[in-house]
């Protein structure tokens, strides 16, 4: 089977060659100002301990002047949680935060319409991983290759100044793969970093060790403490995102394709150990982990193929029941607390086919008790219109909400691709054009 | 790992463009397969090679020279893919060079490989990726785990995730064949 689908691989793809001399074009293309101490090391020169001296007296004076920030609760209202860590996430119904091109970061104040580049002055796209708690605070990891460290660039003022944390290294980690942030409040984080040690620079079965370190801070992201760490054979399992409803409770999905399947796994001592949750309905399809909206009341969704089955708790986690959903293929849950929320439901044919044809609003209803009962929303949001298709749906509070669409038009003998913004402030209904996305 | 190779990034870090296209040079072929097979138009893919390359050539100050040229040049490429993909949020890019399969028949959509590319086209980044690199790039599960950053479990998942999407089109070639 692995050489047919290699053989249609290249069926489809061996079509176009590059035009010309891709190669000669490439070297020529190298800019002459070239500053290749990027990192810390320049043209032909090793490590020196006058360089390290610098790097640890920056990153200490970076630690000293790093201010505290205030104690806070968790979010209420805000729905933050459900799209923190996308790249896309508006917080209240006029500052949002967006990952644009080449992974800047952009920031938003009214509504959509104009969209700043905030991006920390010395930060490159490597790896990223972001989480954009409410309009001031966000945080973006980096994986630093020249140390096999990662470090967290975090903001208290929406991106005006970033702070940078002390590398975060652990002995014998050389290398570290897709990060996981998430922040309670502004003080306190929890950081997922999946390494491996020993073995090659490779991720070699039978030379090395897949580790997930789970790190915490105390003081908005500037130290980082190690708090446990799991192992497991090599590629064996996959750690999903990982959350907390309260300083101490939390929680993480783990999905070993040959193993037993996926489970969701429960802290009750800040991350130090971990227990398997039981849940009500098999956990075949579980690859998100919870929503919280305050200690007690979360919602959890086991995804299927096409359906997806509703889970709420409302005791912390303890135990889940399970809602009721409209229509038998569902997209873009969301909800804003633990009472309102919004899903697109419908039959398989009114989404995939109906998506295709113009002036089909979109099947949208909307919960305000917590998902045991519907009702469908006379919208005017089309699931295609001339903005595109709807591809996401992003509410901050029962009324306000907003929704992504792409376009697609000819151009150039070629398609151009644009997205829209648009933005509802009457709890779905009604829908206007706010802007782009940056 | 060869003297001659350490010797080689010592001089392009030096800006030795010479000693730059003979380490990046015959890595450009396979970056622009895995450009096209991610992005699907054969001047974003020139322009993502063209781009990545320039990013190598300012990240060689972070370049260890044990380091595989390889896996570190084609995370980079694939770095610029995901940013072009990215940047259809904000402005224009070019997709595709004409709407395939809009005027010609099912069985030359086969023989052009039109439907796959379709189906690849329509799977999330991440998946295309994986599929590409291992089944268009013939690259080992550990490479393109290198590649990506993502543990070999995440790759062997996304997949089997990406062949499931993409199914029914391996088995109606399989039924041709």
């Amino acid at each position: 089977m692995d050489e047919l689908i290699r053989s249609r691989m290249h069926e489809a793809l061996d079509v176009e060659q590059p035009h010309g001399d891709l190669r000669a074009r490439v070297i020529s293309s190298l800019p002459a100002d070239v500053r290749h101490a990027h990192g810390f090391r320049g043209p032909g020169r090793e490590w020196t301990l006058g360089g390290v001296a610098v790097i640890l007296a920056v990153a200490v004076v970076a630690g000293l002047l790093y201010t505290r920030p205030p104690r806070a609760t968790i979010p209420s209202g805000s729905g933050l949680h459900a799209t923190a860590r996308g790249g896309f996430a508006m917080v209240t119904p006029s500052i949002g935060w967006a990952i644009g091109p080449a992974a800047h970061v952009f920031r938003t104040t009214d509504g959509g319409l104009r969209w700043r580049d905030v991006t920390p002055a010395d930060y490159s796209s490597n790896s990223i991983d972001t989480y954009f708690l409410d309009g001031n605070h966000a945080w973006l990891t980096q994986y630093v290759q020249s140390s096999s460290s990662t470090v967290v660039f975090g903001t208290n003022n929406g991106g005006a100044s970033w702070h940078r944390s002390l590398p975060i290294s652990t002995a014998d980690l050389h290398r570290t793969y897709g990060t996981v942030l998430f922040f309670i409040d502004p003080t306190h984080g929890w950081l997922l970093v999946p390494g491996l040690v020993g073995g090659s620079q490779l991720a070699d079965p039978s030379t090395s060790t897949q580790f997930e370190f789970l790190y915490r801070t105390t003081d908005g992201g500037a130290h980082w403490q190690q708090v446990s760490h799991t192992t497991s054979r090599p590629g064996a399992c996959v750690w999903g995102d990982v959350v907390f409803s309260s300083l101490t409770t939390g929680w993480i999905v783990n999905f070993c394709p040959s193993g037993s399947g996926p489970a969701l796994f429960v802290s009750h001592d800040g991350g130090v150990t971990w227990n398997v949750q039981s849940l009500p309905v098999p956990a075949t399809s579980l690859d998100s982990s919870p929503v919280f909206f305050d200690s007690q009341h979360g919602i959890l969704v086991v995804a299927g193929e096409s359906s997806m089955t509703l889970l709420a708790t409302s005791d912390g986690g303890r135990t889940w029941s399970v809602r009721p959903l409209p229509g038998t293929v569902q997209t873009g849950l969301n909800f804003v607390d633990e009472a309102h929320g919004w899903v697109i439901g419908g039959s398989s044919d009114q989404l995939s086919n109906g998506a295709t044809v113009s002036g089909v609003v979109v099947p949208l209803f909307r919960t305000d008790d917590g998902g045991n009962n519907w009702v469908a929303v006379r919208t005017d949001l089309l699931l295609v219109s001339t903005y595109g298709r709807v591809q996401a749906l992003d509410f901050v509070d029962p009324r306000n909400g907003f929704a992504i669409a792409f376009t697609a038009v000819p151009i150039y003998g070629s398609f151009a691709y644009q997205g829209a913004l648009l933005k509802t402030t009457d709890g779905g209904v009604t829908w206007a054009v706010v802007g782009q996305l940056p | 790992m060869t003297l001659g190779h350490n010797d080689l990034v010592t001089r392009a870090k030096a800006g030795d463009r010479q000693a730059f296209d003979e380490l990046v040079g015959p890595l450009v072929s396979p970056a622009f397969r895995l450009g096209y097979g991610m992005l699907h138009d054969r001047e974003a893919a020139e322009d993502a090679v063209q781009e990545a390359a320039v990013r190598a050539w300012r990240k060689l100050g972070n370049l260890r020279p044990e380091t595989e040229m390889r896996p570190w040049f084609l995370a980079i490429v694939a770095n610029q893919c995901r940013d072009t993909i990215r940047g259809r949020w904000w402005s224009v890019l070019r997709l595709a060079s004409s709407p395939e399969g809009a005027a010609i028949g099912f069985e030359d959509e086969i023989v052009r490989g039109a439907d796959l590319r379709g189906a690849l086209r329509r799977l999330p980044v991440e998946q295309r990726e994986v599929l590409v690199l291992r089944y268009y790039l013939d690259l080992p599960l550990e490479e393109v785990a290198s590649i990506t950053r993502i543990p070999v479990g995440t790759v062997k998942s996304r997949i089997n995730r990406g062949l499931t999407a993409m199914r029914p089109h391996f088995t109606i070639v399989e039924a041709l064949v």
